[in-house]
């Protein structure tokens, strides 16, 4: 170097060395411009001022955590802690905070930002008829119920076979049925009737598809209703023991009383009356109600009391207990 | 935002029901097709890069609008249950926060919000990979349960609402959505058909389906007038076509009336192939 220069020269050195990073520099000795690997200078995070520092108080937070995201320490401003604590300390601080990073948080479903997504989803949004408030009414104009089931989980697929599944539900009073053709129904689906409360249940499961298990569902409601309404030639050969409720109407109980009547009138030495008027008087229609309630209803104390009267009065026993 | 985006990047079909709901006026009443813009957008990246023409190419989404209106009525649920199951009971404590605000702020009517009991499934292992059969180590994994029962809801709102709630589904939460929805009886079961139909061989095949202990009767299939039941209809069962002739075409859709049965085998014919087979040969006499 010319000592003339050594001037300046020194004065650039100086400024590099000034200008130059806290990392050393180490370069090879041979004055190679090479760095070694290990040295490499990475992006110094020690060097820069957290976000939580530089937040303003009356910002947004949902421009902090607009989505789900993972819990980034310096972006929260919160002193959390988590963890187990280790003898004499607190539990772990919030900075390198695996358990913190791992649990899913709800920083991007705040309040405020739960009102702004709402507020623009109100528009995509429909309103219930006011018409329908309560559920009976709900059920008259709408007496068919459908149910079915999704499924949301996390795994290789996101199909689920339980989804197929339709179950249908009506009541029997809605339909449009008479006597024997709601008779003949219950008899045809047996199980799925719930007498209690009058509601027929179809559930279909048997095609793959949740659209076709539907249509199955009415196809089988629709069939069933048909079905009902005709009456075959062998249902003529229907036996008492078929019968879901007993019928005075011809049975051998009603023989009995009009026999007995008869016969009582015969001892009392009164002129035939027409069989029609006794059965049409007041005694008869209590002995067959009483009857009629024992035999559907089973016996209970009222039902038996009931009973009981109506034989004292056709038997003219009004003296016993 | 989240909320800019998802406007800018979705666009859901919303349906009025007629007669019914009100909305303001903004809605177009035109029906715009769904787009996607995100694709659309990319579309036209591509398009200005190959050099084709600006004018052709540029769509303003500025004044398109979000919600399209169609004609078909919307659905009515009468009861959405939704139970969310996860192992941890903070997460799903601060989900079912997070699912009733969204809910009110909805305007969604809340009927009830209650936690089913846990279940610990416990198993117990033997701890070496080689005897010692005395050691063992116990597991257990733990399910919590949260329900959120609302009622009264459209289909556009339950659509919408549960949109939102699963797209904000935590990691390691599954969900149950059980909807009940409510119809009206379908047209085919206002009245018998049979008052109305000429002359139509009713076979029934479903009795063997449902009702086991009803046995088909085998009949020959001439038709005889004494062969009439007190309803003034004819009944026929036919079980194997033997000897019948060829089954003609299938009759037109008139003649068979508003069958569901119709409907159903016309598309699902796979399902009905006894019935399909049974009608041809009904009609086959009936000619």
């Amino acid at each position: 170097m010319l000592p003339r220069l050594r001037g300046a020269w020194t004065l650039a050195l100086l400024q590099s060395a000034a200008n130059s990073t806290a990392v050393p520099q180490n370069r090879s000795e041979s004055g190679g411009t090479h760095w070694r690997r290990r040295e490499v200078p990475r992006h110094n995070r020690l060097l820069g001022i957290p976000r939580t520092k530089k937040m303003p108080v009356d910002q947004d937070w949902s421009n902090v955590y607009p989505v789900a995201a993972s819990f980034k320490p310096s972006v929260v401003p919160l002193p959390i802690r988590m963890g187990y604590p280790m003898k004499k300390r607190a539990p772990p601080s919030k900075e390198g905070n695996l358990e913190l990073i791992k649990i899913p948080n709800f920083l991007h479903l705040t309040p405020g930002a739960v009102k702004k997504h709402c507020a623009a989803l109100k528009n995509f949004c429909t309103v219930w008829p006011t018409a329908l408030d309560s559920d009976e009414k709900c059920e008259q104009h709408f007496p068919v119920e459908i149910d079915t089931v999704d499924y949301v989980s996390a795994g290789p697929s996101i199909r689920n076979p339980k989804a197929r599944v339709v179950t249908l539900r009506v009541k029997l009073s809605k339909l449009n049925l008479d006597d024997h053709a709601k008779k003949k129904l219950i008899k045809l689906v047996g199980e799925r009737y719930s007498k209690d409360t009058d509601i027929l249940t179809i559930t279909t499961d048997r095609c793959p598809l949740r659209r076709q298990n539907y249509d199955y569902g009415i196809y089988l409601l629709t069939v069933l209703y048909h079905e009902s309404w005709k009456t075959e030639k062998w249902e003529s050969e229907k036996t008492d023991a078929d019968m879901e409720e007993y019928i005075w109407e011809n049975t051998c109980s009603q023989k009995n009383v009009l026999d007995t009547l008869l016969r009582i009138k015969a001892a009392e030495k009164i002129s035939d009356v027409p069989r029609e008027e006794l059965l049409a008087s007041e005694i008869v229609e209590n002995y067959k109600n009483s009857v009629v309630l024992l035999k559907n209803e089973g016996e209970t104390e009222d039902n038996m009391s009931k009973y009981k009267e109506s034989v004292k009065k056709l038997l003219n026993l009004q003296g016993f207990q | 935002m989240a909320a800019a985006a998802w406007g800018g990047a979705r666009l859901l079909w919303g349906r009025l029901r007629q007669g019914s709901g009100t909305l303001p006026g903004s809605y177009a009443v035109r029906v715009a097709p769904k787009q996607y813009l995100l694709q659309n957008k990319n579309l036209m990246w591509i398009q200005f890069s190959l050099g084709t023409d600006l004018h052709t190419v540029f769509q303003s989404y500025g004044n398109m609008p979000l919600v399209s209106i169609s004609d078909e009525p919307d659905t009515l649920y009468r009861r959405l249950s939704v139970l969310v199951k996860g192992h941890d009971k903070a997460v799903l404590d601060s989900y079912e926060y997070f699912a009733v605000l969204a809910a009110e702020e909805l305007g969604l009517s809340i009927e009830k919000v209650y936690e089913p009991p846990r279940k610990i499934e416990r198993m117990t292992l033997l701890k070496s990979v080689h005897i010692y059969k005395k050691h063992r180590v116990q597991y257990e994994m733990r399910t919590y349960y949260r329900c959120l029962e609302l009622k009264h809801l459209t289909g556009s709102t339950a659509n919408v609402y549960l949109e939102y709630i699963q797209r904000n589904l935590p990691e390691g939460v599954a969900m149950e959505v059980k909807k009940t929805k409510i119809e009206k009886l379908p047209e085919h079961i206002q009245k018998p058909i049979w008052d109305t139909l000429p002359q139509l061989f009713p076979v029934s095949v479903v009795l063997d389906k449902i009702c086991s202990h009803a046995t088909p009767v085998i009949v020959d299939g001439v038709t005889s007038e004494k062969e009439e039941t007190c309803k003034g209809q004819k009944t026929y069962y036919n079980h194997q076509a033997e000897g019948f002739p060829p089954p003609p075409p299938p009759p037109p859709p008139e003649q068979l009336g508003n069958l569901a049965s119709d409907y159903f085998l016309g598309a699902y014919p796979a399902l009905g192939k006894k019935l399909h087979g049974l009608n041809r040969t009904a009609t086959a006499l009936g000619r």
